[in-house]
C-alpha cells in the first residue's frame, strides 16, 4: 500500500474514533449531571434495538435527558458540522478558490430570511417544523435565484456566480433586517431572532435530526459521486470537458448538493459561519487535494469539530451557553484572514 | 420554463411534507382556553383549537418559566407545591417578586433539561417559546401550558382565574382577581373628569394602540390613549413629527428608577417631541418598566402610578 493511501487510512480510522468518543462525550456532559454509566446504557439499550442491556434503575428524566435531549443535539450538531464541510469542500473546489464558503450562493442568508419570518409570525412556537422548513425553502429559493440570474445561455460563469450571490445576499439581508424591524418592539421576538442568528443547538430534538439526515445523505451521495468529476473542474472547465466531464450539469449538480446541504444545516442550526470554510483547508492539509478522500474527510472532521465546539459552548461558561456561531467565528475570522494574507503573498500583493 | 415548472414542484413538495409532518400526533402542549369546570381532578383544559389536556392530579411540583405565572403562583400557590420558578423572577430590573422568589429554594432558566430533573407534574411556559422546547418538557410527561400574550387586563384576570383552575387554588385567584378589581374600582370617579390625552413613546419610537394592556391601563386611569384614537393598533412605531402633530398632553415613557431624569432629557432632546404640550407643560410621565411591562395583577400599580400621574389633584 503507497504511503500517501497509508497515511489516508490512518487518518480515517482516528478521525472515525474520534468521532464515536467526542459523540458519546457530548452526550455524557449537560447543564445536570448524569453519570457516563447510565449514558452509555441508555445509549446501548436504544443502540441495539432494545436487545443489549436494560433500562432498570435509570430514573425516566435521566433517561429522557440523554435519549431524548442529548442524544438528538450531539447527532444534530455531527450533521451540521459534516454538512457545512462537505459543502465548503465542494464551493471551495467549484469556485477554485480557498475563500470560498457555502454562503456563497446565498443559501444562509435566505435560510435567514425564512426562519425570521417564522419567528417573526409567531409560526415557530406552534410547530417544530415551520422553521426549519421555511428556513430551508429561504435557502433553496435563493440559491435557485442565484443559479438562474447567474446563468446565461445554457453557462453559469464563476464570477457571475459570485458577483450575483452577493447581490442576492445583501437583498436577502435587507429584507431580513426589515422583516426585524417591523417585529422590533416585541422584545421576545427579537431575542429569538437575534438568538437564532447567532447559531445555536439547543432544544435541537429527533425531528430535527430527521429533518436533516436526508439532506445531508443525498448532499454526501453527490458529492461522493461526483467528487472525481470536480478533481477534474479543478484544471479548468476547458480542460475538464474535453476529458468528458458535462461541465455544466455537474455544476448545476454540486451547486444544488452544495445548497441542499447548507440549507439543511442552516434549517436547523441557524447561522453558524466559517465551519465550510475552516475544515476544508485543515483536512487538506492532511489527506491532500483528492476530492474522493477529501469529501468524505471533511465529513467526518466537520463532525468532530462541530461537537466539540458546541461542547464548549455549552460548559465553558455553564450554566449559560455561549452561541455556536461565535465560537465558530472567533475560530474561523483569524484563520480566514490568515488565509487572505498567504493567498496575497502567493499573488504578490504584499 | 423548465425552471419555473421545477421551482413550483418544489415548493409542492415542500408544502406536502409540512401537511404531513403536521397531521402527526402533537405533543402535549395546550394553549388556554375556555375552562370546563369539574370539581376535583383530573381536570380537563381545553384549547382555542379544541384539543383538551388533562391535569390528572392536583400538582404538587409546579414548576414556572415565565415571570407572569412566577408572580401568580407566589400570590395563590403554597410554596411547597412550587417545585421551581425562572430566574428572572430574581432580576430586580423587572421582577416584582423579588423577596418572595429569593425565598425560594429552586430557579432554573428556560433549559429542558434542568426542568426536566426536577420531575414536574405541571409546567407554565410563555407564548413565545419554540415548538421544540415545549416538545421536550412535554416529554416530562407533566402537562404544559403555554399562555398567550396577554392584551387586556380582562385578559389578565382570566389567565389569573385559568391558573387558580390548573393547580387548583380557585378560591386564592378568585380572591387576587377580586382585589385587582377592588382596586381600579377606587379608580372609578376619574371616569367623571376630563380625560387628558396621553401616549406612550418608547425611545425608539414605539408606542402602545388599541388591543394593548397600556390601552386598559390609560381608560381605567381616566384618559384617552392617542394612538388608539388615531386608530392604531398594536405597537406601532411613530415618527417624533407626528408626534408633534398629535399633540398629546402626556406623553409616558418606560424608565427604571435612577433614571427618570436621564431618560425625559433624552426624549427631549427631539425638538419635535420638545414642542408638544406635554413638554412644555411638563407632563412627561415615567413608568417603572417592572409595572408598566407585566401581565401579572401588578398590572394595577400601572393603572394607579398613570391615575397619580394623569389627576394630580384626586
Amino acid at each position: 500500500m503507497s504511503h500517501h493511501k497509508w497515511n489516508n487510512w490512518w487518518f480515517f480510522g482516528c478521525a472515525g474514533i474520534g468521532l464515536a468518543l467526542v459523540v458519546v462525550i457530548g452526550i455524557s456532559v449537560g447543564s445536570t449531571q448524569v453519570t457516563p454509566g447510565t449514558v452509555l446504557r441508555v445509549l446501548a439499550f436504544h443502540l441495539s434495538g432494545g436487545w443489549w442491556g436494560t433500562l432498570d434503575g435509570i430514573s425516566q428524566p435521566d433517561h429522557t435527558i440523554v435519549w431524548l435531549l442529548r442524544t438528538p443535539r450531539v447527532l444534530t450538531a455531527l450533521l451540521v458540522g459534516a454538512s457545512l464541510a462537505v459543502a465548503g469542500a465542494q464551493m471551495q473546489g467549484l469556485f477554485q478558490n480557498p475563500l470560498a464558503s457555502p454562503d456563497i450562493i446565498g443559501t444562509s442568508s435566505g435560510g435567514a430570511l425564512g426562519a425570521v419570518t417564522a419567528i417573526a409570525l409567531g409560526l415557530a412556537s406552534k410547530s417544530i417544523f415551520f422553521l426549519p422548513v421555511l428556513a430551508f425553502a429561504g435557502a433553496s429559493m435563493c440559491a435557485f435565484t442565484v443559479y438562474a440570474l447567474a446563468t446565461e445561455r445554457g453557462k453559469t460563469p464563476i464570477a457571475t456566480l459570485i458577483l450575483t450571490g452577493l447581490a442576492v445576499n445583501s437583498l436577502m439581508g435587507a429584507a431580513t433586517s426589515f422583516v426585524i424591524t417591523l417585529h422590533s418592539v416585541r422584545w421576545e421576538v427579537s431575542s429569538e431572532i437575534i438568538l437564532w442568528m447567532m447559531g445555536g443547538l439547543e432544544s435541537r430534538t429527533w425531528d430535527h435530526v430527521a429533518i436533516l439526515t436526508p439532506c445531508f445523505l443525498i448532499g454526501l451521495g453527490l458529492a461522493v459521486f461526483f467528487a472525481k468529476d470536480l478533481n477534474l473542474l479543478l484544471l479548468n472547465e476547458e480542460t475538464a470537458a474535453s476529458l468528458g466531464v458535462e461541465v455544466q450539469t455537474v455544476k448545476q449538480i454540486l451547486l444544488a448538493g452544495a445548497a441542499l446541504l447548507t440549507g439543511g444545516a442552516v434549517a436547523v442550526s441557524g447561522l453558524v459561519g466559517f465551519v465550510g470554510l475552516i475544515i476544508p483547508h485543515v483536512v487538506r492539509l492532511l489527506v491532500g487535494p483528492d476530492h474522493r478522500v477529501l469529501i468524505p474527510a471533511c465529513a467526518l472532521t466537520g463532525a468532530v469539530f462541530l461537537i466539540v465546539t458546541d461542547l464548549f459552548a455549552r460548559t465553558v461558561t455553564a450554566p449559560t451557553e455561549i452561541r455556536l456561531g461565535i465560537l465558530t467565528a472567533a475560530l474561523g475570522a483569524p484563520f480566514f484572514l490568515f488565509l487572505l494574507v498567504k493567498q496575497r503573498r502567493e499573488i504578490g500583493y504584499l | 420554463m423548465r425552471r419555473f415548472i421545477i421551482a413550483v414542484l418544489f415548493l409542492g413538495v415542500l408544502a406536502a411534507v409540512v401537511v404531513y409532518l403536521e397531521r402527526r400526533p402533537t405533543s402535549k402542549v395546550i394553549e388556554s382556553g375556555p375552562l370546563k369546570q369539574t370539581d376535583g381532578f383530573p381536570r380537563t383544559l381545553t384549547a382555542r383549537d379544541g384539543s383538551t389536556l388533562v391535569i390528572p392530579k392536583k400538582p404538587e411540583r409546579i414548576v414556572s418559566l415565565t415571570l407572569s405565572t412566577d408572580e401568580i403562583l407566589l400570590e395563590i400557590c403554597p410554596k411547597s407545591r412550587i417545585a421551581a420558578l425562572h430566574e428572572i423572577s430574581l432580576n430586580p430590573l423587572y421582577s416584582n417578586c423579588v423577596e418572595a422568589s429569593q425565598a425560594m429554594p429552586v430557579h432554573v432558566p428556560a433549559d429542558p433539561e434542568r426542568v426536566l430533573k426536577l420531575q414536574p407534574d405541571l409546567i407554565f411556559v410563555a407564548s413565545y417559546s419554540r415548538a421544540e422546547a415545549l416538545k421536550l418538557l412535554a416529554a416530562s410527561g407533566a402537562p404544559v401550558f403555554k399562555f398567550e400574550s396577554f392584551d387586556s387586563i380582562e385578559g389578565i384576570k382570566q389567565t389569573i382565574r385559568e391558573i387558580g383552575y390548573a393547580v387548583g387554588e380557585e378560591s386564592g385567584a378568585d380572591g387576587l382577581v377580586k382585589k385587582m378589581e377592588a382596586d381600579l374600582k377606587q379608580l372609578a370617579p376619574l371616569a367623571a373628569e376630563a380625560k387628558p390625552r396621553v401616549l406612550a413613546y418608547s425611545q425608539g419610537g414605539a408606542s402602545a394602540a388599541k388591543n394593548t394592556v397600556f390601552d386598559d391601563c390609560v381608560r381605567l386611569a381616566g384618559g384617552i390613549n392617542l394612538a388608539a384614537e388615531k386608530g392604531l393598533e398594536g405597537f406601532p412605531t411613530i415618527s417624533p413629527e407626528t408626534v408633534l402633530e398629535w399633540n398629546p398632553d402626556f406623553i409616558v415613557v418606560g424608565a427604571r428608577p435612577g433614571e427618570e431624569a436621564a431618560v425625559k432629557r433624552k426624549l427631549l432632546e427631539n425638538p419635535a417631541l420638545a414642542q408638544t404640550k406635554a413638554a412644555k407643560l411638563n407632563h412627561i410621565m415615567t413608568l417603572d418598566p417592572r409595572i408598566q411591562l407585566t401581565v401579572s395583577h401588578h398590572i394595577v400599580k400601572c393603572v394607579q402610578a398613570l391615575a397619580a400621574g394623569l389627576h394630580p389633584t384626586h
